[in-house]
This record gives C-alpha cells, sequence and structure tokens, in this order.
C-alpha cells in the first residue's frame, strides 16, 4: 500500500479550485470529506444505493461513493455546502426544508438537498410524481417523503413556505427545529464524522459460523501487518457477561460464537484499508456445532442448546428459562374453555412475520479517546449515554468514572442504537494502542450484527358471538430472539401487553415465548412487537368480522375497551378514548362510502402503545441575558423532540419564546442522568421533566423578582422575559437583570433542576407471570385505513389512500407530530410489503445491503393524511402522549385487510411481496403457479 | 465501508488506441473504467486482485448518438443511461430503449452509468439489453486491427460473461432505423425505483395494419443466464394475425422459453408467470387490445 503512486487532481469544489494529491483509489467521496473536510456528503452504503453521499457533477447528481475522484479531474462539483450563497444566507431550498419539517434526523438532508438542486435545474418546475422521481435515488428513513415533497414543491413553484409562529403561546405552534438549520448546511457533526488528532481505525473480525466451538485464535501475524497498533480479542477483556434483562452476552466470543457475526478479534490500524487487510491474516480455528434457525425446531426437546449455561445467567425478572427459551410470558384471566363453548364463531388463524431492519441511513460508529490518567472518552451514536457507560463498565470492568460518554448527532436510530454494540471495541482497542480510534460499521455490518426487529409466530384462536361480542381468546407468540436475549424479554412483555390492550375479552389466555436461535440478536425497533401484534391480531379480528357477517368498523366499535375499564393485564385505562379514534380514521378515508370497484379494497387496523417509563432528570438555567439553558442527559435520535416540543414546553411555563431556550443533550460528565430515548418517552417524559424544571427556575426568577420588587411572589407574572406584577405591569425586572444579579451579587445561578421516574401504571399479579415489567403508564391507541386496488396478474398492491389517525393527547408541536405520523407509516409500508432481511442455510445474512433489502423509496410511500387526535393525558406535558412507535405498528394489518376486501385472499406472512399476493392469489382460485 | 483499495493506477486516456495499448500493458490487471457504477462496487467489494484503471471518460467517440449509414443509428458505449432515456432521437426511434434507460436504478445511477456498461457487466437482468435485443442492435468491438460487428442476442455467454476477448473495446451500439417497427418494454419489481428486475422484457413488432403479424422479437430478462429471444413464441405469431387468443398462446410460448432460477428477489415460478402476464400485456397494449 505504501508503494503507491500519487495522482494530481484539479477540480473545483463549490466554486473554488482545488488542487490535491491522492492516491488511484481514493472516491470522490474519500477526497472531500477527509481530504476537503467537508461533512454535508454523508456515507451511509458505499454502494450508490442511499444517496447520502450525493454531490452534483456538471450540475447532475451522482453518487460521490461510486466514483474515483480522478475521475473528475477538471469537472465542477458542488456539494451541500456550496448551496448557500453566504454563511448567514440559506438557499431557497435549505429554506424550504428547514420551513416544511422536512428534516429529521438530518442525515440523508444533504443528499436529499442535492437531488433536490440537480433536479430543479434540470427541471424548474416538476409535478409532485416528478419530484418523487427525482429524488428516488435518496433514501430516508424518517420522514416518509411526504415533507420533503412539500419542501421542493414549494421553491419549484414559487408557493410561500410556512412562517415561524408569532404571537403569544408556544404550545400547538409549529416551530421550526433548531438543529436543522446545520443539517441543511451539511455542518452537523454525526458518528462517522468525529474525529481527533492522530485518529487510528479499527475493525471487528466476526464469526465465519453460526455455531462452533473456537479452538484457537491466532493473531501474531496480523500483529505483525506494517501499520498494525493493536489487537484485542477475548483473552484481553475481563469476563463481564452484560444484557439487558438476562446477563448471557460477552463483548468478544471466547469459547464458542453463536451466529455468524459473533464478535472474535478487532484491530486498530493507521488507515481502514489496514485494519481491513489485518483482519485477513487472523486465523481462528473452529469446531463447527449444529446450528438452529426455526425458532419452532429451537423449542423442542433435543435441541441443539445456544446457551448451555442459562440457568445459571443473571436475571433481572422472574420468568422460566428451559433448552433455548428464554422468557415465557402469562397472561390469563377468565375462563377459556367456557368462553369457547359460549362462542357462536370459532376461528383459529396462523401469522408469521419477517426479521425487519432499523436501517438508519447512518451506520453506527463510535470514537474512543483514553488520556494519560486512564480516562476514557467515547463519542458514539448511541440513544442512551448513560445506559451505554453503565454497559461499558459491566462488560469491561471499567469503573464508570474512567469513561465519559457523549452522544453525537444521531442520524436516525429508532432503537438500533440502544445497545452495547460498536462502542467496547473501540474502547478496547484505544487503551491497547494510546490513540484515539474511531470505528464505523459498514452497511453489511449492520445487517449482520446489529438489533432489528424479532421475526415472529403467532396462533390465534378466537370464540365469538353472532351479536359480535368476543368471548374468548388463546394467543400464542414465539420472538425469535436471535443469539442473545438482548431485548426479546421486554419485548415478549410488550407484546402480552398489546395483544390484550385494545379489546374486551373476558376469558383470555396469552402465551409468549421468546426463544434463541444462531442469528443475529434481534432488539428494540421503533415499537417493538407493534407491527407483529398488529398484524396477526387485527387480521384475525377482520376475519372474525366477515365470519360472522359484521362490518369490520363495527366490530371494533363493539369490542374496543373504554376508559376505566382494564387491559388484559389488569392495567385500568384512563385518559383514552379508543372508538373517538377509530371513528376519526374512518370518516377520513370515508369508510362507509368507498365505491365498491373490481379489485379495489379498504381496510383498517389498530394498535394499542404504552409509552412514558424510566428516570430522567433536567435543569434550566437562566442566563445572564434573559436566554434559557435546558440541560439533559436525554439525546435526540432524529425526531427532533429536542429541538421541537421540549423548548416548546420551557418557552410556555416562562412566557418565552421557543428560540430562547438553548438545548445540552447526552453527555455523561455534562448532564444529569436519564435513562435513554426510546419507547416514545421524548416528548412525553422529557418534556415532562423539562417542565417541572422550568417550574422550579420559574419560582427562583419569582423569589429573586420579589424581593428585588417588594412584592409578594404569588402576584408575579412573566411575559417575553420579564417578572411582572399582576396588578401593576409596570412593576416589572427582566430576566437578564435577575441572572445577571444573582450571578454577580450572591454567586449562584437561577436555575431550576427536576427529577422525574413516570408512575407504572399497577397490574394484576394473579393474570401474569414472567412479564420483565409493568404497564407504562401512557397508554394510546392509533387507527389507520386505506383503500388498495391490487393488481392480480402479477400481485403488486397499489395504495389510492393511506389515512393514520393517533391519539397523542396533546400535539406540542403539529407539524413534528405530522413527520412522525407520515415517517412511522413509510417504516410500516415496508415492513408491510418488502422489507425482510433474509437467513440462508449456514446462517448468513442474504441481502445485507440496500438493492436486496429494500427500503420504500420516496416512489413507493403513498401521500400519507395523518389525522391527530387530542385526549390529553393528565401525566404527560400540556396533555402530551408518547407517539413515535405506535405509527409504523397498523400498517401490515390494514393492508392485509384491504387486500382481503379487494380480491378475498387472506395474507398470514409479511412482507406481502407481489409474489406472495400473487401466489395467494392463484391458490385462491384453484389455479397452480 | 469498503473500498475499492487493490487499485494500483489509473489511466485517462484520450483515444481509443491509446486505451488499447494501456489495456494491452498489463491485460491481467487493467479494467475498462465508463461510468464506474458496477465496477467500483465490483472492486470494492470481495475483489483483492490489484487493478489498473484504464478510464474512457475522454474517448469523445464513445459518447455519440449519431446516425452513421443510412437508416442506421450509433449509441456510443459511454452514453449515460440519463442521455438515452432523455435523447429525442432516441425517444423517436427507439422508444422502449428509452424507456429500459429510464428505469435503471435512480437518476444518480442513470447520470453515471452507461449503455455500453450495462452490456459488458453482462448482468441477466441488465434493464438496456431486452429493448437492443429486440431492435437487433449489434455491438461494435474496437481493435486496432479494425472493428467487428456482434448482435447483442450473441453477445453473452453467461451471467457476466461475454464474448469480448482481450483488448476488445465496446466502442457503441448500431441500431437499424425501422419505421414500422413498435416496442415497449416492461420492468417487474417490488419497488418502482432502484431495482433489480424480477423479469425485464421487452416485445418488438412489425405488424400489417396492427393484424397480421409480419416479425416480432420477444427478449426477456432475468429469467435465464442470460437475456434470451423467445423464439418459439416469436414463432408462433410470425405471419399469423394477432388477436386476444393467439397471443396468450404466444405467452404461453414465452414462458416455457424462460429457464428462471429461484433466488431471493423472486423464485423461478413467479418469475416463469410473470413471463406470461407481462408478454400477454405488452402484444396487447402494442396492438391496443
Amino acid at each position: 500500500m505504501a508503494n503507491k503512486m500519487n495522482y494530481r487532481l484539479s477540480f473545483t469544489v463549490n466554486a473554488e479550485k482545488r488542487d490535491l494529491e491522492i492516491l488511484p483509489h481514493e472516491t470522490l467521496l474519500d477526497v472531500l470529506r477527509n481530504r476537503l473536510g467537508l461533512t454535508g456528503p454523508k456515507e451511509g452504503c458505499g454502494a450508490g444505493e442511499c444517496g447520502a453521499c450525493m454531490v452534483l457533477m456538471e450540475g447532475r447528481p451522482v453518487n460521490a461513493c461510486l466514483i474515483l475522484a480522478l475521475e473528475c479531474e477538471g469537472l465542477r462539483i458542488e456539494t451541500v455546502e456550496g448551496l448557500a450563497p453566504g454563511r448567514e444566507k440559506l438557499s431557497p431550498l435549505q429554506d424550504s426544508f428547514v420551513k416544511h419539517g422536512a428534516v429529521q434526523c438530518g442525515f440523508c438532508t444533504s443528499g436529499m438537498l442535492m437531488s433536490a438542486q440537480g433536479l430543479l435545474e434540470a427541471h424548474p418546475e416538476p409535478t409532485r410524481e416528478e419530484i418523487r422521481r427525482g429524488l428516488s435515488g435518496n433514501l430516508c428513513r424518517c420522514t416518509g417523503y411526504k415533507k420533503i415533497v412539500d419542501a421542493v414543491e414549494a421553491v419549484a413553484h414559487h408557493r410561500a413556505f410556512p412562517q415561524e409562529p408569532m404571537g403569544e403561546g408556544n404550545i400547538g405552534k409549529n416551530y421550526s427545529r433548531r438543529d436543522a438549520l446545520d443539517h441543511v448546511r451539511g455542518l452537523s457533526v454525526f458518528g462517522a464524522d468525529m474525529c481527533r488528532p492522530n485518529t487510528a481505525f479499527g475493525k471487528i473480525l466476526r464469526s465465519a459460523y453460526a455455531h462452533a466451538r473456537i479452538k484457537g485464535i491466532d493473531a501474531s501475524k496480523a500483529e505483525k501487518l506494517e501499520g498494525v497498533l493493536a489487537v484485542v480479542t477475548g483473552k484481553d477483556v475481563p469476563e463481564g457477561y452484560f444484557g439487558v434483562d438476562i446477563k448471557d452476552r460477552l463483548v468478544f466470543a471466547r469459547d464458542k460464537v453463536r451466529y455468524r457475526g459473533d464478535e472474535i478479534a478487532a484491530v486498530a490500524a493507521e488507515t481502514e484499508e489496514i485494519a481491513a487487510k489485518a483482519l485477513e491474516y487472523i486465523k481462528v480455528e473452529y469446531e463447527p456445532l449444529e446450528p438452529v434457525f426455526d425458532p419452532l425446531l429451537a423449542m423442542k426437546e433435543g435441541a441443539p442448546l445456544i446457551h448451555e449455561n442459562l440457568e445459571n445467567y443473571e436475571c433481572a425478572f422472574e420468568t422460566e428459562r428451559r433448552g433455548n427459551i428464554c422468557t415465557f410470558a402469562r397472561v390469563k384471566l377468565g375462563d377459556l374453555e367456557k368462553g369457547f363453548a359460549e362462542s357462536d364463531v370459532i376461528l383459529e388463524d396462523t401469522f408469521s412475520t419477517q426479521i425487519q431492519h432499523q436501517s438508519s441511513i447512518e451506520t453506527h460508529a463510535a470514537l474512543a479517546e483514553a488520556d494519560s490518567s486512564g480516562h476514557i472518552h467515547v463519542w458514539s451514536t448511541t440513544q442512551k449515554p448513560f445506559a451505554m457507560r453503565r454497559y461499558l463498565s459491566q462488560s469491561l470492568k471499567i469503573p464508570m468514572t474512567s469513561l465519559r460518554l457523549t452522544a453525537t448527532k444521531i442520524g436516525g436510530g429508532f432503537g438500533g442504537k440502544l445497545e452495547l454494540l460498536v462502542e467496547p471495541y473501540a474502547v478496547l482497542l484505544a487503551k491497547k494502542c494510546g490513540r484515539p480510534v474511531k470505528i464505523v460499521y459498514s452497511r453489511e455490518e449492520e445487517f449482520l450484527s446489529t438489533t432489528p426487529r424479532h421475526q415472529t409466530r403467532f396462533q390465534v384462536k378466537s370464540g365469538v358471538k353472532k351479536d359480535g361480542s368476543l368471548v374468548a381468546r388463546h394467543v400464542r407468540f414465539v420472538y425469535d430472539t436471535g443469539a442473545f436475549s438482548g431485548n426479546g424479554p421486554t419485548t415478549v412483555t410488550l407484546s402480552s401487553q398489546l395483544s390484550g390492550g385494545l379489546y374486551r375479552v373476558p376469558n383470555l389466555l396469552i402465551e409468549g415465548y421468546c426463544v434463541y436461535t444462531n442469528k443475529m440478536n434481534c432488539g428494540s425497533m421503533r415499537g417493538p412487537s407493534g407491527p407483529q401484534t398488529s398484524f396477526a391480531l387485527e387480521s384475525h379480528t377482520d376475519n372474525l368480522a366477515r365470519a360472522i357477517g359484521m362490518d369490520p368498523l363495527d366490530f371494533r366499535l363493539k369490542n374496543l375497551l373504554e376508559a376505566g375499564e382494564k387491559t388484559a393485564v389488569g392495567q385500568t385505562l384512563v385518559d383514552v378514548d379508543y372508538r373517538k379514534v377509530v371513528q376519526r380514521a374512518a370518516e377520513a378515508i370515508g369508510w362507509r362510502h368507498i365505491k365498491r370497484e373490481k379489485n379495489v379494497g379498504k381496510g383498517m387496523a389498530c394498535v394499542f402503545w404504552l409509552s412514558g417509563g424510566w428516570a430522567t432528570s433536567a435543569t434550566v438555567k437562566i442566563n445572564e441575558d434573559g436566554t434559557v439553558t435546558l440541560t439533559t442527559g436525554a439525546v435526540d435520535m432524529g425526531t427532533g423532540y429536542l429541538f421541537t416540543s421540549v423548548p416548546q414546553i420551557v418557552a410556555e411555563v416562562l412566557g418565552l419564546r421557543a428560540e430562547d431556550v438553548q438545548i445540552v443533550q447526552g453527555d455523561t460528565d455534562q448532564t444529569t442522568y436519564d435513562h435513554g430515548i426510546g419507547g416514545s418517552r421524548g416528548a412525553f417524559t422529557i418534556g415532562m421533566v423539562a417542565r417541572m424544571a422550568a417550574v422550579n427556575a420559574k419560582a427562583e426568577l419569582f423569589s429573586a423578582a420579589a424581593s428585588r420588587l417588594r412584592l409578594d411572589a404569588d402576584n408575579l407574572e412573566t411575559r417575553d422575559g420579564w417578572v411582572f406584577s399582576r396588578g401593576d405591569p409596570e412593576k416589572r425586572v427582566s430576566f437578564a437583570d435577575l441572572s445577571y444579579d444573582r450571578h454577580i451579587k450572591e454567586g449562584g445561578p437561577v436555575i431550576g433542576w427536576a427529577q422525574f421516574l413516570p408512575d407504572m401504571d399497577p397490574i394484576d399479579p394473579d393474570r401474569v407471570q414472567g412479564l420483565s415489567f409493568s404497564a407504562f403508564k401512557g397508554t394510546t391507541i392509533g387507527c389507520h385505513a386505506a383503500v388498495v386496488r391490487v393488481v392480480p396478474e402479477t400481485g403488486h398492491i397499489v395504495i389510492k389512500r393511506y389515512v393514520a389517525a393517533h391519539d397523542v393527547g396533546r400535539a406540542v408541536n403539529p407539524r413534528a407530530v405530522e413527520g412522525q405520523i407520515e415517517g412511522g407509516v413509510s417504516m410500516g409500508l415496508g415492513f408491510a410489503l418488502m422489507e425482510s432481511v433474509l437467513i440462508g442455510k449456514k446462517g448468513e445474512v442474504l441481502n445485507p445491503n440496500f438493492h436486496d433489502y429494500r427500503l420504500p423509496t420516496a416512489m413507493d410511500v403513498p401521500e400519507v393524511e395523518p389525522v391527530i387526535v387530542e385526549v390529553p393525558a393528565a401525566y404527560g406535558p400540556y396533555g402530551a402522549k408518547g407517539l413515535g412507535e405506535p405509527t409504523m405498528a397498523p400498517p401490515a394489518g390494514v393492508i392485509g385487510n384491504a387486500v382481503y376486501d379487494a380480491v378475498g385472499v387472506r395474507l398470514t406472512e409479511t412482507p406481502m411481496t407481489p409474489e406472495r399476493v400473487h401466489r395467494a392469489i392463484s391458490g385462491n382460485r384453484g389455479r397452480d403457479v | 465501508m469498503a473500498r475499492p483499495s487493490e487499485i494500483k493506477a489509473y489511466f485517462r486516456p484520450q483515444s481509443l488506441s491509446e486505451a488499447h495499448e494501456l489495456l494491452m500493458a498489463s491485460p491481467e490487471e487493467a479494467r475498462l473504467l465508463g461510468g464506474g457504477t458496477d465496477l467500483l462496487n465490483a472492486l470494492s467489494g470481495s475483489s483483492k486482485e490489484e487493478t489498473r484503471i484504464v478510464s474512457l471518460r475522454d474517448v469523445k467517440e464513445l459518447r455519440e448518438i449519431k446516425q452513421t449509414r443510412k437508416e442506421e443509428v450509433f449509441i456510443g458505449a459511454m452514453v449515460s443511461h440519463r442521455e438515452a432515456a432523455d435523447s429525442p432521437f432516441v425517444n423517436r426511434h427507439f422508444p422502449a430503449l428509452a424507456k429500459a434507460c429510464g428505469l435503471v436504478g435512480s437518476p444518480s445511477i442513470r447520470n453515471r452509468g452507461t449503455i455500453g456498461g450495462n452490456i459488458v457487466t453482462a448482468s441477466p437482468s441488465a434493464d438496456s439489453i431486452p429493448p437492443l435485443m429486440a431492435y437487433e442492435a449489434r455491438a461494435v468491438l474496437w481493435t486496432p486491427s479494425g472493428e467487428r460487428e456482434v448482435p447483442v442476442a450473441d453477445f453473452f455467454t453467461g451471467p457476466s460473461g461475454t464474448i469480448m476477448e482481450k483488448g476488445d473495446i465496446l466502442k457503441g451500439l448500431l441500431l437499424k432505423l425501422d419505421s414500422e417497427r413498435v416496442a415497449d418494454y416492461e420492468k417487474l419489481g417490488m419497488r418502482r425505483a432502484m431495482e433489480i428486475a424480477i423479469v425485464n422484457l421487452c416485445v418488438s413488432l412489425v405488424a400489417a395494419k396492427k393484424t397480421v403479424c409480419k416479425d416480432l422479437r420477444i427478449c426477456l430478462g432475468a429469467v435465464a443466464p442470460t437475456p434470451i429471444r423467445a423464439v418459439e413464441a416469436e414463432d408462433m405469431l410470425r405471419g399469423l394475425p394477432l388477436t386476444a387468443e393467439s397471443i396468450k398462446k404466444a405467452a404461453g410460448a414465452a414462458m416455457d422459453a424462460a429457464e428462471p432460477i429461484s433466488d431471493i428477489r423472486a423464485s423461478a415460478d413467479y418469475r416463469r408467470h410473470m413471463v406470461g402476464v407481462l408478454v400477454e400485456k405488452l402484444l396487447s397494449r402494442l396492438l391496443g387490445f
């Protein structure tokens, strides 16, 4: 590698002439990022399949990752950094993206902007369909594309952009997220953008077998390779078992590997290429063991054991563990036998779902740096900085005081960045080689060994009366957790709660299993268990309605639980109105008036959801100029709640405007504790603690103002940065004066802080066993409805309309709420129609890329119509409830039910690919394909 | 991410003869670079072979679309999918080719990927090949000793395999202007963009007053080791009246011609069945049934 020749490259980047010396293999993306230090062009796949690296070459959008830099000799390249004429001003497209809410995590944004720019240069007035086509090479995982199309359309057709809210009040207003300004300029620092002087690059050696004993590891040849700085294996690490509930995992596989992708060794080197080469030089001797991939087989007596020591692992809750079953959950009420005996009609259905991958466009990344005293600073893409510090401490046996975790900007999380993945390897390598070490996962690694959505199998049997009342139900489900338990027990617990959260069923038995197989560890993808449970139970619900000749809408309305009633686990529902949500969805789609057409059908499906658990804390500090800083240990994984709802809530309490509230987030040394972002707890839990902290800061302001104005604190009010007397507004003092004076005269800040541990709702211990936690308080439902056309000849499903109604409690920022719904539906449609991680006969991932793992493109997602329903929660900030997760649960049930309505076949397996639809239709008509 | 790290050298010749010299200077290591959308992925993957890149970027004659001899059109190998899809000339005379090129990958892939690259990569599911076969295109292979023309239909030997010999440079394609011939293209995938075809096909047809079939070609992609012609299906219709019934029969024969495999994109059965569905659909559309 050292003998490679340097080449000269002269080209123009953002109107500036550049002359460089580069190596022949460097891509345009390498040169822009590594040699010119631009962070706008991102790398999401390295294969031209995601569009994050999009730049303009002579005015045309191109994938910078697929172009050798030397091909650009003499050419004009533009990146997002070149879009704005000056630093103060944004280009119309950039401004439009910000104002339309077209930016969520921001990782795809630069590439999306460049495609839009290229499109408008070539076709100044495109239609919506042409815009979608123009953006079809740019994957966005957050927005569902609608607001991006809106933003481009507004520029193309010279429409006015939405304006920032004016006047009083912050709640219910569409503030633009502040960090979007950096995103549209390409200035945000995501995981892979982090750099420290003298950084080395790390890579991980993964198992070549799904199940094998490790007989020996010889890294001596790798260690001798020039440019290699450190090699670490299991013997360099103390035996620290870790896991969410069941501690069953080590940082490196030691005695045996349990899936294709299990970590065996890691290497740090001067360059990524040398590190990759060194991995090839590590010799691992395996003794293959019989693997098991099918969870139903894995449950059987005599199946190959994946964890021989399962019963001795530390486990945080009580559950039955045997063989490959690591969790058995049970919910029981009434008398099932009796219920079935009383039923007029009994139906039984079986459903199965696939592995779905979060596929954030940003891959996992971490950079670790040890200082001379051994203190290690880790920057990573984690959703949970405090938990990550704890995990690192447990697994590597490093005291927590020696670890600092700082979250970078996260380019989409969706539950994929909750667990200990890339971080420990960066830490170990940095410790060993004494230099900062950065590891960025490849797209392939994302698919091989991160934590996607569990594959499941559901068996559902229900009995109903002819009048439509549900009498009895037996639900059995199996979650395939892969090689480790991870979030499997959590997900089985959630599925048990979801299975009994929508309808009144007096006689019910739910049995849930979490089973090990020799696959990657599945985890918490957005709404864990939601899409699976909704698909199975809501498809079954339609079958029941049809079996007794009832309209599926009426059947649902008859059986939906009401406020004051209990869910299956015994949680009492408060502040909900299920019927309202379902009726709003039905009205929006025009359920009762849809014309019957050949091959066209309507469908609906619901999801019950719970959100908002776990501890958090925050401080609200009044700065000397009267602005406010909110400090929280939580992070924003892209949804934007920390840059919209939360500052709006703080501003509302203090009588300021949201833009006056600065945010400091996610750093274990600089903020106070937060559990981590997941479970739709962002706007709800952090919003709540921010509100409490703001209330406390306000009390501090009032106490300072009271003594200064010689008034009773009870008679004070705030507005526009002033504290004034309610009776005599002339008597007033500014936040700035109060804060400054307090600092100068008393030395102390005007600050409020709060801690918040949301109550968990009690559940009925007589009804449940084996659940890993009780019920989150934030209950809500969503109901989606669609009209689809099925093309029977090919099996394609065309979505004509799609409506998604959610009870959000209170929409603090309605545009952000819409963004969550539109993005969630897009992801749910991916689950319903096309996304599936495929596992081969040897446990290998057959499609670890974005051409065969298909994310919906801008051309595949319909114009989703969000319906915001507000049934305020007494326990949420200004009534708000958690929303991120339930938005993606219903689509599969909706589509399945609509297809049934259109062509009379019941699809029992996701994704509902054209081939599966076609096979079902052909089978139904008794024709051999 | 993976990198094409084994690239050791890079050349940018200005002419075909210079490119040929560079190619022959290290025949084992030299690779011609067109748009790079396939090659860079291939070199970033498992390939550990040392590679010397010979870029065709500056060889001007490879970028032309022009009428050559009377009744014949030359499309240079370095013409991008976007240029082919947007070209009024291609759209007027070879609409099915323009349509196929417009359905390759994504706009950015079409901006870089070339029609010549699509051919030499020789993927069974390549978008541009069925229309080129249906228009009876000939590939022009250049060597210093002269050019030779090979029908696109005879160009492929298997997945990624072609009849090209060491030193051959694909200069472009020759297509006959034929005002009587109509053609259409279909691509079946799961998504509406960024798709590798499950089945793709092109049907071209010469029919007297849309009733009697004078000539037709049914060219299928992704259902055999190379794109193929469904010759028996063609023969069933040639010279005969075109009716809904005869079309259906030909569609059935086209299904028999397909030898698809089952892979992660689709099963063999589905692919074969879709051949029948799409042949019937295309013929009906061309005839206005």
